[in-house]
C-alpha cells in the first residue's frame, strides 16, 4: 500500500501510529526500524532461546499492525510500549508449561548440582546486560535489584522470586516497588524524561 | 506520595502490586485485581506507564532482527478483498481462538484500549454466537429480548432486501437477524463495523437463523456488514458480505 506519510523516517511515533491505523506498511516498517532491536533485545533476554524471541518479536509489530488503537500516545511513549508487549509476550513463553519442563530438562542434564540459588541467577543476568544497564543497577541496593533482575529479566513471578531469594513474599514485593522508584529516580536526575 | 507521580499512597492505590505488575511479576487473581484498579484509576494509569518507561530504560538498542520478511508476510495476508471498494485489513477485537499467543496477558493489553476508546471503534459486547429459539410471540419481545424500539439501521442484500436490522430500545441496541440466507456446513455469520479503513470484528452471530443479539456499539460505529465466514470466525472478513446498512438514529 502507497505511504500515507510523506516521509516516515521523519515522522513522529504518534503520527506513524496513526498511519499504521491507516493501512501505512511503509509506517510500520518504519516504527520497527526504529524499535525492532529493543524488542528484540528484551524477548531474547526473558525468552532464552532465538526461536521464541524471534516469534516474541513477530507477534509485537503484527500486533501494531492489527491493533494500532491499542497504543495511546496520551499514555506513553511508544518505545516503552513495544518492550512492555514484548515483555508480556516473553514472559508467557517462558510461563509455559511446555517451557518450564524444557528449562527443568535442560537444567538437570547441565547440573547435577543443586539449580543454582536466586543471587546466582540474578548476578549471571546481570553479567549478560550491557555495561551502561548493568551500571545503573548495581546503584540500586544490591537485595531490590536481583528482585528486579530476577523478575524482569529471569521472567520470575514475585513468588518464584521469593523462592529463589528465600525471602519473605512480601519482603520481595517492597524491595521490586523500591528498587522501581529507585531506578526512576536515577533515569530522571541523568535527563531520561519519564 | 510516588516520588514521580505524587500519587497519594493509600490504601485505595496497589502500589506494590502495580510496581509488580509492571515486571509482569503478578499472576492470577493478583493481576486481575491491579487490572481492575487500573480500569478505574488514572492516577494509577500513569504511574504504570512510568514504570514500564524505566523499565524500557534498562533494555539495550540492538540491531533490529531478521524477521522483518515473516511479519511484512503475516502483514500482507492479513489485506483481503475489499467491500465496496474499501480495502480491508484486520483489526480491532478478534475471535479468541486466533489469538492464542495473547495468553493472561490478553488482558492487560486491553487497557490501552481504555484511552483510545473516544477514538477510535474498538470492543463491543456483542453476544457471540447467540443461540435463540424460534419463538417470536408478537408481543415485542423475542426470545424474552425487548424489540419495541425504533429500528435505527436496516441492513440489505445485494438486492436491496433488508435482511436484519437493530432496534434501539432504551436500554440498549439489540440486531434483529430476521432473513438471512442458509450457511453452508462449518460456516457462521460475523458482524463488522466497517466506518473506518479497517473491518472491526464486531462478533460471531451464529447461523444467523431468527436471532437477537444484545449490541453495545461504539458510538463511532456508524456502519455495519455482515459477512459469511468460517467457523469461529475471521480476523478479517473472507467471505461474502451479505448485508450492510447504515446506523441513523432519531434526533
Amino acid at each position: 500500500m502507497t505511504s500515507h506519510l510523506g516521509a516516515a523516517a521523519s515522522a513522529s511515533d504518534p503520527d506513524l501510529v496513526a498511519a499504521v491505523a491507516q493501512g501505512d506498511e511503509q509506517a510500520v516498517a518504519e516504527v520497527y526500524r526504529r524499535y525492532s532491536g529493543a524488542v528484540w533485545a528484551v524477548a531474547q533476554r526473558v525468552c532464552g532461546d532465538r526461536a521464541s524471541a524471534e516469534d516474541v518479536c513477530q507477534t509485537v509489530f503484527v500486533d501494531l499492525w492489527r491493533r494500532p488503537e491499542r497504543f495511546d500516545p496520551q499514555r506513553g511513549k511508544l518505545r516503552s510500549w513495544l518492550v512492555a508487549q514484548a515483555h508480556a509476550r516473553a514472559v508467557d513463553v517462558v510461563r509455559s508449561e511446555t517451557s518450564r519442563q524444557r528449562r527443568q530438562e535442560r537444567a538437570a542434564r547441565m547440573a547435577p548440582t543443586p539449580p543454582p540459588s536466586g543471587d546466582v541467577e540474578a548476578a549471571s543476568l546481570l553479567a549478560s546486560l550491557a555495561d551502561h544497564v548493568r551500571r545503573a543497577l548495581d546503584r540500586l541496593a544490591a537485595d531490590d535489584r536481583d528482585a528486579i533482575v530476577l523478575a524482569y529479566f529471569g521472567g520470575h513471578s514475585y513468588r518464584e522470586t521469593a523462592a529463589l531469594l528465600g525471602a519473605p513474599e512480601g519482603t520481595v514485593k517492597s524491595r521490586i516497588r523500591r528498587g522501581l522508584e529507585g531506578l526512576r529516580r536515577m533515569l530522571e536526575a541523568e535527563g531520561v524524561t519519564l | 506520595m510516588s516520588p514521580v507521580t505524587g500519587h497519594p499512597r493509600s490504601e485505595r492505590h496497589p502500589l506494590d502490586n502495580l510496581a509488580l505488575y509492571a515486571l509482569d511479576a503478578l499472576e492470577g487473581d493478583e493481576a486481575v485485581g491491579v487490572e481492575a484498579h487500573l480500569e478505574d484509576c488514572a492516577m494509577c494509569r500513569l504511574e504504570l506507564a512510568i514504570h514500564e518507561e524505566a523499565l524500557s530504560a534498562l533494555v539495550e538498542d540492538g540491531p533490529p532482527p531478521e524477521v522483518w520478511d515473516a511479519v511484512q508476510s503475516q502483514i500482507r495476508a492479513d489485506e483481503v478483498v475489499p467491500i465496496n471498494g474499501t480495502p480491508l485489513h484486520p483489526v480491532g477485537p478478534t475471535p479468541a481462538h486466533s489469538d492464542q499467543s495473547a495468553g493472561r496477558r490478553g488482558m492487560r493489553r486491553r487497557l490501552a484500549l481504555l484511552a483510545a476508546a473516544a477514538a477510535v471503534v474498538a470492543v463491543v459486547g456483542v453476544g457471540v454466537g447467540t443461540q435463540l429459539t424460534n419463538d417470536r410471540d408478537g408481543s415485542g419481545t423475542l426470545a424474552g429480548v425487548s424489540i419495541d424500539g425504533p429500528t435505527v439501521a436496516v441492513l440489505a442484500d445485494a438486492h436491496g432486501a433488508g435482511v436484519a436490522r437493530v432496534v434501539g430500545n432504551d436500554d440498549g441496541d439489540v440486531l434483529v437477524l430476521e432473513k438471512l440466507p442458509p450457511l453452508a456446513a462449518q460456516r457462521e455469520y460475523q458482524l463488522w463495523s466497517v466506518d473506518g479503513p479497517r473491518p472491526v470484528s464486531l462478533g460471531l452471530l451464529g447461523d444467523g437463523h431468527d436471532e437477537v443479539v444484545p449490541l453495545n456499539l461504539p458510538g463511532s460505529a456508524t456502519k455495519l456488514a455482515i459477512s459469511d465466514e468460517p467457523d469461529g470466525g475471521s480476523i478479517a472478513p473472507t467471505g461474502p458480505v451479505v448485508a450492510s446498512g447504515a446506523i441513523v438514529r432519531p434526533a
